[in-house]
């Protein structure tokens, strides 16, 4: 058989290295977020709220942990239960990860939502996600720093009142800072990408 | 050439081969963060949330401002000359964006009042008249008395301090917001030259309109690289 001419091995050579960086670009780049990552590593804005029991609960108590924070309300139709949706099954594929990841949903409906009714909201997605609601006007402080709108409007008979409200979804580093903000429509399996990531 | 005639077979050292592929990559990531090929702004933190009431008397809430660059500044109707260099940067922020054609996020600006007890839609209405706005592109509001320390103070981190003779003690203070809601510039201190801004504004725009699929990949790095415009 004929040897292939002395050439061909260098071409080889460069067609094989520059494949070479190619794919280990793509094994070696950076993870991309789904969410959007903030750069700045300051601790976000601390409050305190009332959880399960009338029981105080700060945001700086869960220093530590992942915190995922959510904005919604019990009586919420359809953007909070399917965002929460997608959050449980986001904590489920983490597994035993999930210990490190703090779900928690503050009210922006006080009026109606009870920190029992909120305990139990929460509950009934996962018995380790925590709901928090307090005064008006704490749940004002609590909302404000992280973009998050909220305000009444007339529902149906049926329904009572609505609240429109951001639906965006916060993500808490372990420092307590803002990092990553997920924006409505965010699938589970992404969410756990990004949580699995910050975990690392 | 060996003595039969045949060509002597050259030995690849492949460790040299795998040397020269890391440092290859190696050059390539500190050549992109020297010359900075794609330039960002840093996504720095997320802009209040708010519900405020413009020179209309419509409301005015940071959702209405979702998906388009807002460009916010603070100040209230009876400042008088302190006011006027940075309402004449946002008249000529607002009269360039006219003249520009280009397609891109839409850009609003928004001068927040920390006086809301005095500055009424009407108040804002003379307000706005007098600096020149053109009510389709920059609004003046305010909102409720006890809210706006924590969205003004708290959430732009903007100071501002009642003074002794009914008016106020500020810093002059900018910040450019993005369509996601995140704080991607902001202006202390100092009235910033309205080109800044424009230039700033276009990296934002460039950002949203690039940034899909591979490109993508290269915009991330600029963020993980910290190739800040200047």
């Amino acid at each position: 058989m004929k040897r292939p001419p002395s050439w061909f091995w260098v071409v080889a050579a460069i067609v094989g290295a520059l494949l070479f960086v190619v794919v280990g670009f793509f094994l070696l780049r950076p993870y991309q977020y789904h969410g959007l990552l903030l750069e700045s590593p300051k601790p976000a804005a601390d409050f305190t709220l009332v959880g399960a029991g009338g029981k105080e609960v700060k945001l700086s108590d869960y220093r530590g942990k992942l915190v995922v924070l959510y904005y919604g309300y019990t009586f919420c139709p359809d953007v909070c239960p399917t965002t929460l949706a997608e959050v449980t099954k986001a904590v489920q594929a983490l597994g035993k990860k999930a210990e490190d990841v703090q779900v928690i949903m503050v009210t922006v409906d006080p009026e109606r939502d009870t920190p029992e009714r909120m305990a139990e909201y929460m509950a009934y997605f996962n018995p380790s996600f925590v709901g928090l609601s307090g005064t008006p006007d704490q749940i004002a402080e609590a909302a404000t720093p992280f973009g998050i709108y909220y305000q009444k409007h007339e529902g149906t008979p049926a329904s009572g009142y609505l609240v429109d409200h951001t639906a965006t979804v916060n993500v808490l580093d372990r420092e307590g800072r803002m990092r990553l903000v997920w924006p409505f429509g965010t699938e589970g399996d992404a969410m756990a990408a990004d949580l699995k990531q910050m975990l690392k | 050439m060996t003595e039969r005639g045949e060509p002597r077979q050259r030995k690849i050292h492949w460790e040299w081969v795998a040397a020269g592929v890391v440092l290859l990559a190696i050059l390539s990531v500190v050549a992109f963060a020297v010359f900075q090929p794609i330039k960002v702004l840093p996504r720095i933190r997320l802009a209040p949330g708010f519900i405020l009431t413009d020179q209309d008397g419509q409301r005015l809430t940071n959702e209405d401002l979702r998906g388009k660059i807002a460009l916010y500044n603070f100040s209230y109707a009876n400042c008088g000359a302190q006011c006027e260099p940075l309402n004449a940067t946002l008249r000529t922020v607002q009269d360039q964006l006219a003249q520009a054609t280009g397609e891109g996020v839409p850009v609003e600006l928004v001068t927040i009042s920390f006086d809301p007890e005095r500055d009424t839609p009407e108040a804002l209405q003379a307000y706005a008249q007098a600096a020149g706005a053109d009510p389709s592109r920059w609004r003046f509001a305010t909102g409720d008395p006890a809210r706006m320390k924590n969205i003004i103070g708290g959430g732009f981190e903007a100071y501002y301090e009642p003074d002794d003779r009914g008016g106020f003690k500020f810093s002059p203070a900018f910040a450019l917001v993005d369509g996601w809601g995140i704080i991607r510039a902001e202006y202390r201190n100092e009235v910033p030259t309205p080109e800044r801004i424009l230039k700033h504004i276009e990296v934002i725009q460039e950002e949203a309109r690039n940034s899909k699929g591979v490109a993508k990949m290269g915009y991330e790095a600029a963020h993980l690289f910290l190739c800040y415009a200047q």
